[in-house]
């Protein structure tokens, strides 16, 4: 099942990012979260999408400020270096939305799942704490020309609730 | 020309599908905004010329789903055909939106070549493929 997860994680991933964001990027192998680059510690942004159903977990988007900016270029076809907070965060919100469902109709059309809304998470320390020990979780370190990013889920058995509850808390506002 | 109601609570997303629209062949296109279904209702319910809804599923408040069920009980708002932009790509929900009567779903990512082929399938403008393209799949009901 992991197996199958990460490969439909990773081909979602390319495909969102080339097709609507036009950033041709590169999948780094397994990694621990202990073994984020220091570039995706600092200044960045996160947003976290949960999904509950016959499978229940979260996706988390890690993103560094410098590569957000250009996404949002990208996606908005812009030019402008005036991006807007609500142009980060719709963003940020978008790209960790599409990775989640395409990922998921991917590994199972036949699932069945809710995505809850896009939520901004606040990147402290603790931002990984999702990946808790009793909990699977997937991630993908993504190398592009641009910077660097990270992808991440944990999936948990049947649930009203989503798994990998460690960094709700530190959700601060709906995207 | 076109008038198209565009709903998502996401505003850049909400630009960018009035991009792509526009890059589709629809550049001369009228378009109105919603960030939820209640609003978009109350837009429809104003502006009687509205010639196609284009709605994503998951939003706050009223979602597409219950947008569609309120448009296709309104004798008024009935004919207007639904498109559905998602991300969500399980049978189940694809199944849920077709069998309430949307006209048809583009599935995200996709591009101006897609979204072209969706809304000309809906206008009745050629033929359509509905098989073997990027971000779309087949259904049998």
């Amino acid at each position: 099942m992991i197996q199958s997860l990460k490969a439909a994680l990773k081909a979602s991933i390319s495909e969102v990012l080339e097709t609507m964001f036009f950033l041709p990027v590169d999948m780094c192998e397994d990694f621990r979260p202990e073994e984020v680059p220091q570039d995706i510690q600092e200044d960045v942004c996160g947003c976290r999408v949960n999904f509950t159903g016959n499978v229940s977990g979260a996706f988390l988007s890690v993103i560094p400020e410098t590569l957000l900016r250009t996404l949002v270029k990208n996606f908005l076809g812009t030019d402008s270096d005036a991006i807007s907070k609500d142009q980060r965060t719709g963003t940020i919100s978008e790209i960790t939305n599409m990775i989640a469902g395409n990922t998921l109709s991917r590994w199972d059309r036949h699932a069945v799942y809710n995505l809850h809304l896009p939520r901004i998470v606040t990147c402290d320390a603790g931002i990984w704490d999702m990946a808790s020990e009793d909990i699977p979780y997937q991630g993908c370190y993504v190398r592009s020309c641009e910077g660097n990013m990270v992808v991440h889920m944990t999936i948990g058995p049947p649930s009203e609730e989503p798994a990998g509850q460690g960094s709700l808390k530190r959700d601060i506002d709906p995207a | 020309m076109m008038n198209m109601l565009i709903v998502d609570d996401s505003s850049p997303m909400r630009s960018v599908i009035i991009k792509t629209i526009k890059l589709s062949g629809f550049g001369d296109s009228k378009f109105f905004e919603a960030p939820d279904g209640l609003t978009a209702l109350n837009i429809l319910r104003e502006n009687r010329d509205i010639d196609i809804v284009i709605t994503d599923y998951n939003m706050p408040g009223m979602n597409g789903l219950e947008l569609l069920k309120e448009i296709k009980i309104d004798s008024m708002l009935k004919s207007i055909p639904v498109l559905f932009v998602t991300s969500e790509g399980s049978h189940a929900r694809i199944s849920s939106f077709m069998q309430s009567g949307a006209a048809d779903y583009l599935k995200k990512p996709f591009t101006p070549e897609t979204a072209k082929k969706k809304l000309n399938h809906i206008f009745g403008k050629r033929p359509y493929d509905s098989i073997v393209e990027s971000g779309t799949e087949s259904l049998d009901f």
